[in-house]
């Protein structure tokens, strides 16, 4: 009943996360594409290492954020605007 | 005749004409503009005077003008293992993950882009591993068609620069002084490579990576001035990819391209050069009784290569070249690869001497150069405390290895026949 009941549990976990993930929406380059003048969107380019310094596609203006210090420059951010994340 | 010179030179090239070393390049002439020219022609003519030292016609005996020969006989055992053991395998394994995943983004951004940049990277990966697999004479074949390829691209590139209109009308001027120590120093890093390959053991060795020398240097010269008076040199200095604004500057979109082909030939020249270097250095420590777990004359090369190509999928897979700190890794390995440089001109200045050659303490002099001058780029590094460790920590660990198997096997060292096919290696 143990075994059944934290099986219950883990896949409870599974099918709520991707609907917690769904909270951070995704956004298409040409919606993107038309916010790139506004204030009250900040872009973040979450790139490291090579994928960030060898890639010549880095939006103007895009501020540089590693996933790896995540706890230092989530605090600095403004909460009343649009954060755009990009990885690619 | 000329091939084995040829295979030599484009092997000596592999490092020198990789993307990484034109990253320095751009980033260094902005920081030190004219100067920094200055720095590589004595960067270069230091190099020379290594290469000329360490492939001394009176050393072609002593040793059969190899490498590993060479180490041991001049500085000993223990020092030529653990600095060829540090080295070797510190930038086959670091080098290429960079390297590869660099060229994955040039192919995808450049050329296809659905397709993957790791999958590219990995593509890259299997094919320098497969030519390893099929023998020395495809590995040998492959490099000066990788090598040649880069010097093409970047040749027109260059020629196609001189033509521009920015050569009459450049974007920066050089006015003021500008110079950074640490920037001016690590020209020495670029013609990293020249220590190795030699066309066979009865001729000249001197001539291929002396040619090489001679190609990099003026090439870099000119493309360092092209990519000043191309791109401003605020742009060069904050970028990381200042050879590609160089390049779209001078030609457009073809010139994106013929950068985009640069990036990948180059990446797998030096990957291919990389891995002959170290697995070559291992077969012949292998051979010699030397290396941990090897009997001799057991040379097992495509096991190399294959654990050298496991390990960097595996780097790769985890996710290194996706952590700035790889940048450090990497910068580490190459101040080791210096080291083993200065280790060398030791040995080569220390036999001379020993024979009465003349000139022979430039050796001393070279060598205390070359370590005093890796400390420095070591010490003013953004992470110099990483970079000690990490120095430290790979010679430890490969000087320990190493003194554990001459403890316990120290009956004999096999000096191995002299080869005798044709382009001959070492």
């Amino acid at each position: 009943m143990k075994k059944f009941t934290l099986l219950l549990l883990i896949t409870l976990c599974f099918s709520i996360s991707p609907t917690l993930a769904g909270a951070i929406n995704l956004m298409e380059i040409s919606e993107l594409k038309g916010m790139l003048d506004s204030d009250s969107v900040v872009i973040l380019d979450v790139r490291a290492g090579r994928d960030w310094s060898t890639s010549e596609f880095k939006i103007p203006g895009a501020i540089r954020a590693s996933g790896e210090d995540f706890a230092e420059w989530s605090t600095t951010l403004p909460k009343d605007k649009k954060l755009v994340l990009y990885c690619a | 005749m000329a091939w084995p010179y040829i295979i030599a030179t484009a092997l000596s090239l592999g490092w020198m004409l990789s993307p990484d070393a034109l990253v320095r390049l751009g980033n260094g002439v902005a920081a030190n503009r004219t100067l920094f020219l200055v720095a590589l022609a004595f960067a270069a003519l230091l190099t020379a005077r290594g290469i000329a030292l360490i492939r001394h016609p009176a050393l072609r005996n002593n040793g059969r003008c190899s490498q590993t020969s060479l180490l041991i006989q001049g500085a000993g055992r223990l020092p030529a293992m653990s600095l060829l053991l540090a080295s070797r395998l510190a930038i086959v394994l670091l080098l290429p993950t960079g390297l590869l995943v660099s060229a994955g983004f040039a192919f995808n951004e450049i050329f296809l882009y659905w397709f993957p940049n790791f999958g590219f990277a990995f593509l890259l990966l299997g094919l320098i591993t497969l030519l390893h697999l099929a023998g020395e004479r495809i590995v040998t074949a492959a490099q000066p068609i990788f090598a040649g390829l880069g010097l093409l691209c970047l040749l027109i590139l260059c020629l196609a620069g001189l033509g521009g209109p920015a050569s009459s009308r450049p974007v920066s001027m050089d006015i003021g002084f500008s110079f950074t120590p640490e920037v001016a120093v690590g020209a020495l890093l670029l013609f990293l490579g020249t220590d190795y390959m030699t066309p066979s053991n009865n001729r000249d060795s001197r001539l291929p990576p002396l040619a090489a020398l001679f190609f990099c240097l003026s090439l870099f010269l000119l493309w360092a001035m092209l990519s000043l008076q191309y791109v401003p040199y605020e742009q060069l200095l904050d970028s990381t990819i200042p050879h590609l604004l160089v390049a779209r500057e001078i030609l457009g979109e073809t010139g994106r391209i013929l950068m985009g082909c640069l990036i990948i030939s180059t990446t797998c020249g030096a990957v291919n050069t990389l891995f002959h270097q170290a697995s070559s250095t291992l077969a012949e420590l292998g051979e010699r009784n030397l290396l941990p777990g090897h009997t001799p004359n057991g040379r097992k090369k495509r096991l190399f290569v294959l654990l050298f190509a496991l390990i960097i999928g595996a780097l790769m897979i985890g996710g290194l070249a996706g952590h700035d700190i790889i940048e450090t890794y990497i910068q580490a390995s190459l101040l080791l690869w210096l080291l083993l440089f200065a280790l060398l001109c030791f040995a080569a200045g220390r036999i001379l001497y020993r024979n009465n050659v003349a000139r022979a303490w430039h050796g001393f002099v070279l060598a205390t150069l070359f370590t005093g001058l890796a400390f420095f780029m070591a010490a003013s590094h953004h992470q110099a405390v990483v970079i000690f460790r990490f120095i430290l920590l790979t010679l430890t660990a490969a000087s320990g290895i190493s003194a554990f198997w001459l403890w316990k096997q120290p009956a004999f060292e096999v000096i191995p026949p002299r080869h005798k096919h044709k382009g001959d290696t070492q």
